[in-house]
């Protein structure tokens, strides 16, 4: 944002306009009782039409040291020898314009050398006027730069927890699920191979769909029922899975991952404390312009169970709703007689939400 | 040619336990003699078949794997079988013959059970109060205990830490007072006052531990002694530095 002939700040069409008040202004100084109208006007155009280019002077002075940052003793030192010295330029111009158009002894020199000191003062003002308007646009210039980046920074903090976020694989869900194959190889083979696709298809929906800002709701049920299908392995009939999905929202949208981690925390919830079977039920339905997905599991509410950290995975949740929402009520955790249940809410616009 | 070793099997997945009797199926000298889908079962087997060896699941539903050894007077030779490796692995190391990180192939299963039949044949004998330090090992330092698993005779209760009165050391066990009932733990008062949260809980007498909560009133018998009132009436007795402990705790 250096000042240049046709933009920046201080350009000299805006010079033009200031020299109008200039003249205004020096012709009711050089007023003192005697001189003429014309005498006046010859006193005061030289310097009127001076001084605004000489101000184009003293801002490349308040560019090259400029003021905000961190001012000293020295920059204050330049900085009055520069207002000194511009003045002082100012009137031996003006003095000299005028001499050359009215000679050395006319009315209007007299003007100029009576008014002396108040001209000068007058230099010196414009000066540190310019310097003035030159420290507040670059304050406001870093203010704005200031803001760009922090917006920036939060920006990438977003998308990085966004990506930590979305990688939800726990490699012991990976160690278990290989572990259940490798005991199905000499057991049962046909499903040890379809329990491997099932694995592989997992990890590849993970993958996929991670790197996307919205899935559809039967690509995340997809990857639900790999995942569930693993754990069933596992926990056999440990683990009773309840469906139930709404007609037409196949094609509703919501962040990919979302479902997932919700579904694994309740099984991980359910089976950590019941030493029997549990039932998952997952629910999808439209309620007006809302999608509800709701996944409950139920749990031994008097058995002292591990800390299981599940409270994170929900603050992680949470926090991606309120994102997507643009409000905290996307979430909503009840917990009673043994049944913990989870619920979101997500817009549906056109049966896009 | 020694006798055969009698194994049992603990896992919560049945696939995970066929895999462990397949493996032991290869050897001549191992005899599965019961199969348990939790820790409870596990307790229960261990005292009615005694078994020569454990193969112990550590995740478990309710009670854990450390926790079923904890609760065994004489535990029998002990082969770890976890996902987890974040475990402290040098522990195992030490206390049980072996671990074995899920998926593992049989080479490493008969590389544990070499270990298992050296260790048998040095018959060292690990006990119960052992295994407490080895879960007490096993824990991240920053966490304190959550639930305490505890039996009398066949039955085993697991026990939230929050739901305990007063601690007693009592010889070389500790009395797990809660409610009106109490409970016999193996162990030292000390290996406790560790792994509570010292916010809850504080030591206010070389026998004693007290939950915090519990605290009606504090009593002055004389000028180094005090007694503290608890909310159901009992009277636990509190030392010199045992009040300055609970003074400081209050604060």
């Amino acid at each position: 944002m250096k000042p240049t002939s046709s933009s920046g700040p201080l350009t000299l069409r805006r010079c033009a306009v200031a020299w109008a008040p200039l003249m205004g202004l020096l012709l009711v100084a050089f007023e003192d009782g005697s001189a003429s109208w014309t005498d006046r006007g010859v006193a005061a155009l030289p310097c009127a039409l001076s001084l605004p280019f000489l101000c184009l002077g003293f801002w490349w002075a308040a560019e090259m040291n400029p003021v905000h940052s961190a001012p000293d003793r020295r920059l204050w030192l330049t900085h009055a020898a520069g207002a000194i010295t511009g003045s002082a330029i100012w009137f031996a111009l003006s003095v000299g314009a005028v001499r050359a158009i009215s000679g050395p002894d006319s009315g209007p020199s007299a003007l100029l050398s009576n008014h002396r000191t108040w001209l000068l003062l007058l230099g010196v003002i414009a000066y540190l006027i310019v310097l003035l308007v030159h420290s507040l646009l670059a304050a406001q210039r870093v203010g704005a730069e200031q803001s760009l980046r922090q917006e920036e920074s939060l920006r990438l903090a977003r998308e990085a927890e966004l990506a930590a976020l979305r990688l939800q694989i726990h490699p012991h869900f990976l160690f278990n699920a290989l572990h259940s194959i490798s005991a199905l190889t000499t057991l049962q083979p046909g499903r040890a191979r379809d329990m491997t696709v099932c694995l592989a298809d997992f990890l590849r929906r993970n993958l996929r769909l991670g790197d996307r800002p919205a899935v559809t709701l039967t690509e995340e049920f997809e990857l639900v029922d790999d995942y569930l299908a693993l754990e069933e392995l596992r926990f056999g009939e440990r683990l009773q899975v309840v469906r139930e999905i709404g007609p037409d929202l196949d094609h509703a949208l919501l962040p990919p991952l979302l479902l997932q981690p919700l579904v694994e925390n309740a099984v991980k919830h359910g089976l950590s404390s019941l030493t029997g079977a549990m039932t998952l039920a997952l629910t999808a339905r439209r309620e007006g312009s809302e999608l509800v997905l709701a996944v409950e599991n139920d749990y031994d509410p008097n058995a002292a169970t591990e800390q299981l950290g599940t409270g994170l995975g929900l603050a992680n949740t949470r926090a991606r709703l309120g994102r997507v929402r643009g409000d905290g009520n996307g979430l909503t955790v009840t917990d009673e007689g043994g049944r913990f249940r989870v619920e979101l809410r997500l817009h549906l616009e056109g049966g896009r939400p | 040619m020694s006798t055969p070793l009698r194994a049992l099997v603990v896992d919560d997945e049945t696939l995970a336990r066929q895999l462990l009797v397949e493996y032991c199926s290869a050897h001549g000298d191992i005899e599965v003699v019961g199969q348990c889908a939790n820790g409870f079962e596990a307790v229960a087997a261990v005292e009615a078949l005694t078994p020569d060896l454990i193969f112990l699941d550590v995740q478990m539903p309710r009670l854990n794997g450390f926790e079923v050894l904890e609760l065994l007077p004489d535990p029998p030779l002990v082969v770890f079988v976890t996902a987890h490796d974040e475990f402290a692995l040098a522990a195992f190391e030490v206390h049980a013959c072996d671990y074995l990180l899920k998926p593992f192939d049989q080479q490493r299963f008969d590389g544990a059970l070499d270990k298992v039949r050296e260790r048998r044949a040095g018959q060292r004998h690990v006990d119960a109060r052992e295994y407490a330090a080895l879960h007490d090992a096993a824990r991240a330092p920053e966490e304190y205990m959550g639930r305490v698993a505890v039996r009398r005779g066949g039955r085993v209760e697991v026990l939230a830490v929050a739901d305990l009165d007063v601690l007693q050391a009592k010889d070389d066990h500790v009395a797990l007072h809660v409610g009106g009932d109490s409970w016999l733990k193996q162990g030292t008062l000390s290996g406790f006052e560790r792994r509570l949260d010292p916010a809850l809980f504080v030591r206010v007498h070389r026998s004693w531990i007290l939950n915090l909560s519990r605290l009606s009133a504090i009593e002055a018998l004389s000028k180094d002694s005090h007694e503290a009132l608890l909310h159901d009436g009992r009277r636990v007795p509190v030392s010199k530095s045992g009040h300055k402990r609970l003074k400081e705790a209050l604060e």
